[in-house]
């Protein structure tokens, strides 16, 4: 652990704050606490909205969970603090876990009303449920001992100052973890999934289990803030599920930034603070938090911290992550000898140098490395495509050609599991695809590919994106996953490799200038460059030249060949037929879902079904 | 039996007007690709002005119940131009974001000038229950029902068969073909969203002459809306209507044979069980008109 500048000023930060109880008086001390409840809450809440991008209006309902279930420990069965926590924090993930499965695959209106109608349902339980949960009067007496009210010499919470060490070390702690996921290749992966769900999937991000885990984290968070809350004020009600709070949390998620670790903590202390220090009426509260909504969701929706950061260190202006840095290379050295250098299980070695690897050991050239057999599908009456079947070699180029609406980028949907097939088999480097599978599980196999439209990464900037696509080259299992977020992963080179796989490809731009920021042939490189970091042993290139200029092409396409040569196989469609003729060894023609010929380049261009395919029946007679 | 035909008769009659609310809410999603929160208090104001339109100014209810429309389509303008025309390349969340501030800020406004009472709206009809085959129903409920029936069907003579109609059909589908012929689809966002806008005000007017009006009553409205159009499938209008009913019975059963406490919730139920098994919705295929 180095001392930079920024670490000694965190540190006096937090030195200072746990100084407090003696510099304060109590009634400052529990405004403190109130904010660093919040800052539990909005922390959470940002993984989920800020990272994986959805935006969850539920979050009371793990709050008021944490809270009851914390309350009802402490008055029916007596526990104390030390148990209800971590218990509290176990029911809100339980719950976060179910809720999750229901609504993750959804964004938008969808997501919104779903997470809004479970906390709407838990209030309406929590009024009702009288014998449980007392009603609208609550529950009452929840008491604050330390393990258990029975065990007197361990009853220590009475003090105010002692909640206030409590709610400090709780968001110390939850701040270091969500600091560490998001820069991590964690925080890579879920901010890949709100910038493109289907390019995450693609270069073998599992979405599901990173958006799950943001969304659990910011449950059990919540969770925990509710069981403290609980203790803290010995009561609980229907009220902690309140769309009122849910309100509040969200302004200051909003205000403080979404999207950055230090946002919820400057929101949540600003807005706490500012209400105590106006002496607000609790019936114009509302309104002007209404009011915030609006104004900094059209004025500047970037929120203060970002606005902040940018007056402070006009330098590290990058939007959403401006202390994304890479850890600075002393601490990697370190990292790495204390890792000995020992090859951990579980994860691929990795040679210096060239950063795309040669054919994969063991199999030769020439090999079948993608057999697709009598593939099927049908959208409602359609054959969009009709039992194509096709292989691609090893070490070769293989281009689908057909005229518009032949079936060509449906046809990689299909392999790349983008799409389920209604029939046929998909063999892919040995091993057979089943039909429902996800698209990061044929990207973990090796097989990546690129988009035809696809959005990119556009507010992440553009090394940090190719790093992005190293993530299949990680080995994140859960074991690795648990230690990025705890304690950090070694740096095992990524920004350099990055950087390596940019001049690769020949992007010359600056590594921090944003992908929002460059030419559109300039993205359709970059995200070459993504696909080529997730190493693949199969490079699916969905027309990778549409809508290029003529110079643009001709760099593509002296990139395809070089790929080529360093022994990556490629599957590609495109309508180029120069590109297509010039660098093929195979060539697969489609029409209205059907293969209709295939062979080598001018074998294809003298078939006359390609000929009446593209061009009438007229021109077919002519050339034969 | 004759139990199960009153709460049906009951469950159409509030559904009728849920589908109103649903319509408009889906109408501007579909054409402004806005998700809008703020819908419920529309659906409020309505309410809201008619009773002080007949209580305070001792307006006649029918002419009370027309301006408070118009009154609450004209704050629809207002805020289409002042605010919602900013939000025109908006992400989604933006718009969701935007209108719950909207929503919070015009609620808790009300509940300041008004405060948090249920008010009843005067109303011509008397409270004399009508008999007819056993079924029990109360004449402001037909004259509802009538006028929702009434609204729905000129709506959909307004979408099918006028030239207004043909631009936001075309604008709903596909809206930058919709521009390169030239229809103005600024405009169309605007009309869409007064329209839409009237739709819920008179719900919540003819609603609230059944029940009571209050400050809230907009929160849970917007949740329902939403419950019904997610179910009806997202932009599919016919999917708003069936839906609207449908939560209409389906709440009434459970406040008939369960118990009225949890009547609000079996929406929120129904709605998770159709995100997971039928997440296109129930009715009908995508982006229908």
């Amino acid at each position: 652990m180095r001392f930079t500048p920024k670490r000694v000023f965190l540190a006096a930060v937090v030195a200072l704050a746990a100084a407090a109880p003696w510099l304060l008086p109590n009634y400052y001390l529990h405004i403190l606490t109130t904010a660093g409840l919040f800052i539990l809450l909005t922390s959470g809440l940002n993984l989920i909205h800020g990272y994986i991008g959805r935006l969850s209006l539920g979050h009371t309902a793990f709050y008021g969970l944490g809270g009851y279930t914390a309350a009802l420990l402490s008055t029916k069965l007596g526990l104390g603090l030390l148990l209800t926590i971590p218990l509290a924090a176990l029911t809100a993930a339980a719950a976060g876990l179910i809720l999750g499965h229901i609504t993750l695959r959804f964004r938008g209106a969808q997501f919104v009303l779903v997470t809004l109608a479970f906390a709407a349902i838990l209030h309406l339980f929590a009024n009702n449920l009288v014998d449980l949960t007392g009603g609208p009067m609550g529950l009452s007496g929840v008491a604050s001992p330390l393990l258990h009210k029975d065990l007197e010499t361990f009853q220590v919470f009475g003090s105010r100052a002692s909640f206030y060490w409590l709610v400090l070390a709780l968001d110390v702690a939850t701040v270091y973890v969500v600091w560490r996921i998001v820069h991590s290749a964690l925080g890579d992966a879920m901010i890949a999934i709100r910038e493109d769900e289907h390019l995450a999937e693609a270069i073998g991000i599992n979405e599901y289990r990173y958006s799950m885990l943001a969304f659990v984290f910011g449950a059990a968070t919540a969770g925990v803030a509710g069981a403290v809350y609980a203790h803290y004020v010995s009561f609980v009600s229907p009220e902690i599920f309140s769309f009122s709070i849910m309100i509040m949390i969200l302004v200051m998620s909003i205000l403080g930034s979404v999207g950055t670790v230090v946002g919820p903590v400057i929101g949540s202390i600003l807005v706490v603070v500012l209400l105590e220090a106006l002496r607000l009426q609790d019936s114009l509260r509302e309104p002007i938090f209404g009011i915030i909504l609006v104004a900094v969701t059209l004025l500047f929706p970037q929120g203060l911290a970002v606005l902040a950061g940018r007056r402070l260190f006009p330098r590290q202006a990058a939007p959403a992550d401006a202390g994304a840095a890479p850890p600075s290379a002393p601490e990697a050295a370190v990292g790495d000898a204390a890792q000995g250098g020992a090859a951990r299980p579980g994860v691929p070695a990795r040679e210096p140098g060239p950063a795309v690897p040669p054919a994969a050991g063991g199999a030769a050239r020439g090999d079948v490395l993608l057999d697709v057999e009598h593939l099927t599908v049908r959208f409602g009456g359609l054959l969009a495509v009709d039992d194509v079947s096709f292989e691609v070699r090893r070490g070769q180029v293989v281009s689908l050609i057909g005229p518009n609406g032949a079936g060509k980028t449906t046809t990689l949907n299909l392999v790349t599991a983008f799409i389920a097939r209604n029939a046929g088999r998909i063999v892919f480097d040995g091993r057979e695809c089943p039909r429902q599978t996800s698209p990061h599980q044929v990207a973990e196999l090796g097989m990546i590919r690129t988009f035809q439209t696809t959005r990119g990464l556009l507010s992440v900037p553009i090394a940090k994106a190719v790093a992005t696509g190293l993530h299949r080259t990680l080995g994140l299992g859960w074991g690795r996953i648990a230690r990025a977020a705890l304690l950090g992963l070694p740096d095992e080179g990524q920004a350099r490799r990055a950087l390596e796989i940019l001049r690769q490809v020949g992007l010359e731009r600056d590594p921090g200038e944003l992908t929002a920021n460059l030419s559109y042939g300039e993205q359709r490189l970059l995200e070459v460059a993504i696909a080529l970091a997730a190493r693949p042993t199969l490079l699916v290139l969905d027309e990778p030249v549409a809508g290029m200029n003529m110079e643009e092409t001709v760099r593509m396409m002296r990139l395809i060949r070089r790929l080529r040569e360093s022994g990556i196989t490629i599957l590609l469609v495109e309508h180029d037929m120069k590109l297509v003729m010039g660098l093929s060894d195979h060539i697969v023609v489609l029409d209205h879902g059907r293969r209709i010929a295939q062979g080598t380049p001018a074998e294809i261009q003298s078939d006359p079904a390609v000929i009446e395919a593209y061009l009438g029946r007229g021109a077919a007679n002519a050339a034969a | 039996m004759n139990e199960i035909l009153q709460q049906l008769l009951n469950g159409i009659i509030i559904g009728s007007s849920y589908a109103l609310l649903a319509v408009g809410l889906t109408l501007i999603f579909g054409i402004m690709r806005i998700v809008n929160f703020a819908h419920g208090e529309f659906y409020m104001i309505g309410g809201v002005l008619c009773f002080y339109l007949v209580q305070t100014l001792h307006l006649n209810y029918f002419a009370a119940l027309v301006l408070a429309v118009v009154l609450a389509m004209a704050l629809g303008a207002v805020l289409e131009r002042s605010i919602l025309r900013w939000l025109k390349d908006a992400s989604i969340d933006s718009t969701i974001i935007v209108t719950i501030g909207l929503s919070v800020f015009i609620q808790n406004v009300t509940l300041l000038g008004m405060g948090p009472v249920p008010r009843s709206i005067p109303t011509p009809f008397g409270n004399t229950p009508i008999v007819v085959g056993g079924l029990t129903f109360t004449a402001i409920q037909i004259f509802v029902l009538a006028v929702t029936a009434l609204v729905i069907v000129g709506f959909h003579v307004l979408l099918q068969h006028t030239f207004l109609g043909k631009a936001m059909r075309a604008t709903f589908s596909e809206k930058d073909a919709a521009r390169l012929v030239g229809i103005d689809t600024d405009r169309i966002a605007g009309i869409t969203f007064v329209l839409g806008s009237g739709m819920a005000a008179l719900a919540g007017a003819l609603l609230g002459s059944i029940y009571l009006v209050y400050p809230s009553m907009g929160a849970i409205a917007v949740l329902k809306a939403f419950i019904i159009v997610i179910m009806g499938g997202m932009g599919n209008i016919m999917g708003a209507i069936a839906g609207g009913l449908l939560l209409g019975v389906a709440e009434g059963f459970v406040s008939g044979f369960v118990s009225s406490d949890y009547s609000e919730a079996i929406g929120f139920f129904i709605v998770i069980a159709v995100l997971l098994f039928k997440p296109q919705g129930l009715f009908g295929r995508k982006g229908q008109v």
